[in-house]
């Protein structure tokens, strides 16, 4: 909140000290990966920032599209620590949405809750562990579904369409979640 | 002691959400909405992204389709329903219900090839019939779905079918 002004865009020094931070970096002859590792932390917060501010952003696509380019060039590890907090920012956002009922607002939501599922879906996919580790003292994608539910049946078909790729998508991480407890029952008894 | 275990109680505690089961009860839950949604046959390219969720679910937990008949008696009807409306009104088939259809008898082949539960030899003959009327439609008017669809997925389709009900 402290990081944007009244017209809502990020406060100068904000940038000026992460592009300090950023040159610094280069100077240090870091990998882009690298790069975007060190700076997870900014990145996301700036799309959580985005989203809690979507009213007051002209292009309401642009948090979605930072998710997308971030995905592209982060290791999983880059996001997946950060999935839980993120989620649950996202819902936070999406039940003021659904009691303001902004125009577009909702539909943004769904499109970072779908681009997030099919990561972890992706990512459980590659390296199960990595996400079951993260997501196994949470509720979340519970939690995601149940926000997502209510637009399955929605008049509008983009919302409808998002809201079952998302469904679908979280299929195989909460399968896997339910081989680790079977395993993990197995061992005790 | 006791006391501070209640005070410290955390929903997000792996001991208070570790739910065993975690695709069945999501799978319950949802699979009325999806049926629900497959209703509306109008939105066929919706009803495609439904059946493709039913497929993952299947191919994750076959029983669950299996189990209270839940595909023969909940999903397969509303197939018919569709297939039934385009054979009354003489509709051709769009890329939309092409792509349905190629979904559905996929999703079919999975089911009745599921070797731990066999399906009844009632739903199979009901599937077989249902399957040769889209295939004598496809046929009827094989120049025109050739031309204006896609000869590839006719075609695939219809190869789709034949080994199904073979």
């Amino acid at each position: 909140m402290e990081n944007f002004s009244s017209s809502g865009h990020l406060k100068k020094v904000t940038i000026h000290s992460a592009l300090i931070s950023f040159l610094v970096d280069i100077n240090e002859a870091k990998t882009v990966a690298e790069l975007i590792s060190v700076h997870s932390s900014n990145i996301i917060q700036n799309i959580t920032q985005k989203i809690g501010h979507l009213s007051l952003i002209r292009n309401k696509n642009s948090p979605f599209r930072m998710l997308v380019a971030f995905l592209e060039m982060a290791l999983p590890q880059d996001f997946v620590r950060f999935v839980p907090s993120f989620v649950r920012s996202l819902n936070k956002f999406t039940d003021q949405y659904y009691l303001e009922d902004t125009t577009g607002s909702i539909e943004v939501a769904l499109k970072l809750y779908l681009r997030t599922s099919e990561f972890l879906r992706q990512t459980i996919e590659a390296d199960e562990k990595l996400v079951l580790d993260t997501l196994k003292t949470s509720n979340l994608l519970r939690q995601m579904l149940m926000r997502i539910k209510p637009f399955i049946l929605s008049s509008d078909k983009k919302m409808s369409f998002y809201s079952i790729q998302i469904l679908r998508s979280t299929f195989p991480v909460l399968a896997s979640t339910l081989i680790c407890d079977i395993i993990a029952a197995n061992v005790i008894f | 002691m006791e006391r501070e275990e209640v005070i410290n109680f955390s929903t997000e505690d792996p001991e208070n959400v570790n739910i065993p089961e975690s695709l069945a009860p999501i799978a319950w839950e949802f699979f009325e909405t999806l049926t629900y949604r497959m209703k509306k046959i109008e939105a066929v390219s919706l009803i495609t992204e439904c059946l493709k969720t039913l497929a993952v679910l299947n191919s994750l937990r076959p029983d669950f389709l299996h189990n209270q008949r839940r595909l023969e008696e909940k999903v397969f009807p509303l197939l018919q329903k569709l297939i039934d409306s385009k054979r009354r009104n003489e509709d051709l088939y769009s890329l939309a219900d092409i792509r349905l259809l190629t979904e559905a008898t996929d999703l079919l082949k999975a089911f009745v090839t599921y070797k731990e539960r066999p399906v009844k030899e009632d739903f199979k003959g009901l599937m077989n019939r249902t399957l040769s009327t889209i295939t004598e439609e496809l046929k009827r008017n094989q120049e025109h779905y050739e031309k204006q669809i896609s000869g590839e997925l006719v075609k695939s389709l219809l190869e789709k079918i034949e080994q199904l009900t073979s």
